[in-house]
């Protein structure tokens, strides 16, 4: 499926992903090299030490998995039956066409990231920004619409914008079914692409084994399907034969997010890497042009937040040497689920009250919920018989919503508050009336 | 109008939740997601959430985050249940905050789950991608409304967009009898 001549990219997760001379010169663009110095996982790797990859390698193997995944759905005798119509109505040079287009998007849908990746992004950036905008402005730029025009058949710089950003965040945008279809093959719900590569990734670098699960078989059962037996609006589903890999990578979601993307720690330098930011950013956002984006990666972002450390008169000195020196904010309390069906907002009722003790400047709170959590995904067994995942599947339905809510302290009082609330957490949660 | 607070928004979703169960409906994603889009566009209840054309019409990424948010807060629950996916159903704190919705929105409440909440996830597509156009591009003509919607969702096919468009303008004369008012009933 690769026009030749072609490049190898040896991969740890992927094995040897391929690529021609045309999607070669759409890699080696500034943007996408840019991502060589962008983490993957932020500051993880000061919890996680192996944790230092990069959101280049991640958009490779988000390129290489989405091509197989269209490969998988749009082949001839993997069509269902009452969506055949809507696949064959594509004619066969358009269906190559869309291909090369769904690799480039997925080659470059985090071309937009900051510097840290999500870290503190919403904060930092002017109103109504996202790194999704800025994707969808770099991949329309002058200098990546050449590359485009270059390609056999010319892609259309639109085309590549709508899939790599998705009608989430191009919401001026009507996306066609077809063309939400491909959207959803790299960042759906269920079977995004993205979320398969990120977790397997992650997981390898992180050295935790919670991320891993079967994704060639998955990707094998993946089919275009009906979303319900009501309506025959085309969306991604499976064969049943792949209903253990999609509850293996529903589960790793949900672990991984618990153990690595939430991690308490993790939440903690996040903190200190946007106050860090606010302080010292002009005006205390990112900019949002392109080529002074381009110049600020993560080794920009380091090399100032040490020299800040040792210097005192520098903005975000505080911030800065709490991430160097690792005197990061500690958590003293994490919402748990007993605490959250006896009591209304116990987070902010539990923050409020350290805030009473020790003052602002020592308490912090952050709350993490996974937002897109996977709803029920269509199912066809061998007769072609479709039916939501949950009728062949007890698992799916009982799989919880990653969400962590925790209160952090200045680790100069930690020990102190922590002694605090194991004595009088439970009086203060009932004198908040807000629950029990 | 102002967009209202987050709280706010949460309670009368709730409220809808409930008064969708009680009519009939699966109250699953989709129909949540229709039937918000017809309070908050048609009925005027300034929910603020932007609604972007999908896979099943117009959708709310918004909406479906603070479906999540709600869920992580307990005032909301997933129930599994068979061959249509699941559905929502209110969870520990929801009947308190159903109970804080505000009281002048409920005739547009009622009106909307029982007049759409109740279909199924095919008319509700639909009906709201018919919506959706016709409110977003008043200029159009029925006719390319139709063609438009068939080239979007070949699914659909332009004899099913027309009999929507004309839905939605039977929709849109019923609703122009329900008032929000700090007195409607409750």
């Amino acid at each position: 499926m690769v026009a030749g001549p072609y490049h190898e990219i040896r991969d740890p997760i992927h094995g040897f992903i391929k690529l021609d001379s045309h999607e070669r010169r759409a890699l080696d663009s500034p943007s996408v090299q840019r991502l060589r110095h962008i983490h993957q996982l932020a500051m993880s790797y000061l919890i996680y030490p192996g944790a230092t990859h990069m959101r280049f390698e991640h958009s490779l193997g988000v390129m290489e998995l989405a091509g197989r995944v269209y490969d998988v759905v749009t082949a001839e005798y993997n069509l269902h039956e009452s969506i055949a119509s809507f696949v064959r109505q594509i004619p066969a040079d358009e269906r190559s066409y869309w291909r090369k287009v769904l690799r480039m998007a997925a080659l470059c849908h985090d071309i937009g990231h900051l510097p840290f990746s999500h870290a503190a992004e919403i904060e930092l950036l002017p109103n109504d920004w996202n790194h999704e905008k800025i994707t969808a402005r770099l991949v329309l730029s002058d200098s990546m619409k050449e590359i485009w025009e270059c390609m056999r058949p010319p892609l259309n710089p639109k085309d590549v914008a709508k899939i790599a950003v998705g009608p989430e965040k191009m919401r001026d945008e009507s996306f066609s079914d077809w063309e939400a279809l491909l959207s959803e093959i790299i960042s759906g719900e269920a079977f995004g692409v993205d979320r398969m590569d990120y977790l397997l990734r992650d997981s390898h670098h992180a050295g935790v084994a919670y991320g891993r699960f079967d994704h060639h078989r998955l990707i094998e059962t993946m089919r275009i399907l009906p979303a319900d037996q009501d309506s025959d609006a085309p969306t991604l589903g499976i064969e049943e034969g792949g209903i253990h890999a999609a509850e293996a990578l529903l589960l790793a979601r949900y672990f991984m997010f618990m153990q690595v993307y939430y991690h308490r720690v993790r939440i903690a330098y996040d903190l200190h890497l946007e106050e860090f930011l606010r302080d010292w950013l002009p005006n205390g956002q990112f900019p949002t042009e392109e080529n002074e984006l381009q110049r600020l990666t993560d080794n920009e972002i380091l090399q100032v937040i040490y020299q800040a450390a040792s210097d005192p008169s520098a903005p975000g000195h505080v911030h800065a040497s709490r991430i160097s020196k690792r005197r990061h904010f500690r958590p003293v309390y994490t919402t748990n689920p007993a605490d959250r069906k006896n009591h209304d907002d116990p987070l902010t009722t539990i923050f409020s009250a350290c805030v009473e003790e020790y003052g602002e400047d020592s308490v912090r709170k952050r709350e993490h919920t996974q937002l897109d959590p996977a709803a029920a995904f269509p199912v066809t067994d061998s007769r072609g018989n479709v039916s939501s995942s949950e009728t062949v599947s007890d698992l799916l339905g009982s799989i919880p919503l990653a969400n962590v809510g925790v209160v952090l302290m200045d680790p100069s009082q930690v020990s102190d508050a922590r002694r605090w609330l194991d004595a009088d957490k439970d009086d203060i949660l009932v004198a908040s009336g807000n629950g029990g | 109008m102002e967009p209202m607070q987050q709280s706010e928004r949460q309670a009368l979703i709730c409220r809808l939740i409930q008064a969708m169960q009680n009519e009939g409906s699966w109250a699953g994603q989709t129909h949540i997601q229709k039937s918000v889009l017809f309070l908050q566009d048609l009925m005027g209840v300034p929910m603020g959430y932007q609604f972007v054309l999908y896979l099943h019409g117009p959708f709310s990424f918004d909406l479906r985050n603070e479906l999540a948010k709600m869920r992580a807060r307990l005032m909301l629950d997933i129930k599994p249940r068979s061959i249509y996916g699941p559905s929502f159903d209110l969870g520990h704190w929801g009947d308190q905050a159903a109970a804080r919705s505000e009281k002048r929105y409920e005739e547009a409440i009622q009106f909307v789950a029982k007049k759409v909440s109740c279909n199924d996830t095919r008319t509700l597509e639909e009906l709201s991608t018919a919506f959706f156009l016709k409110d977003k591009y008043p200029n159009l003509s029925d006719s390319d409304i139709a063609i438009w919607i068939n080239k979007l969702k070949p699914h659909i096919t332009t004899s099913r967009a027309y009999f929507a468009i004309g839905k939605v303008e039977e929709l849109r004369t019923a609703a122009a009898c329900v008032q929000i008012t700090e007195h409607a009933a409750s």
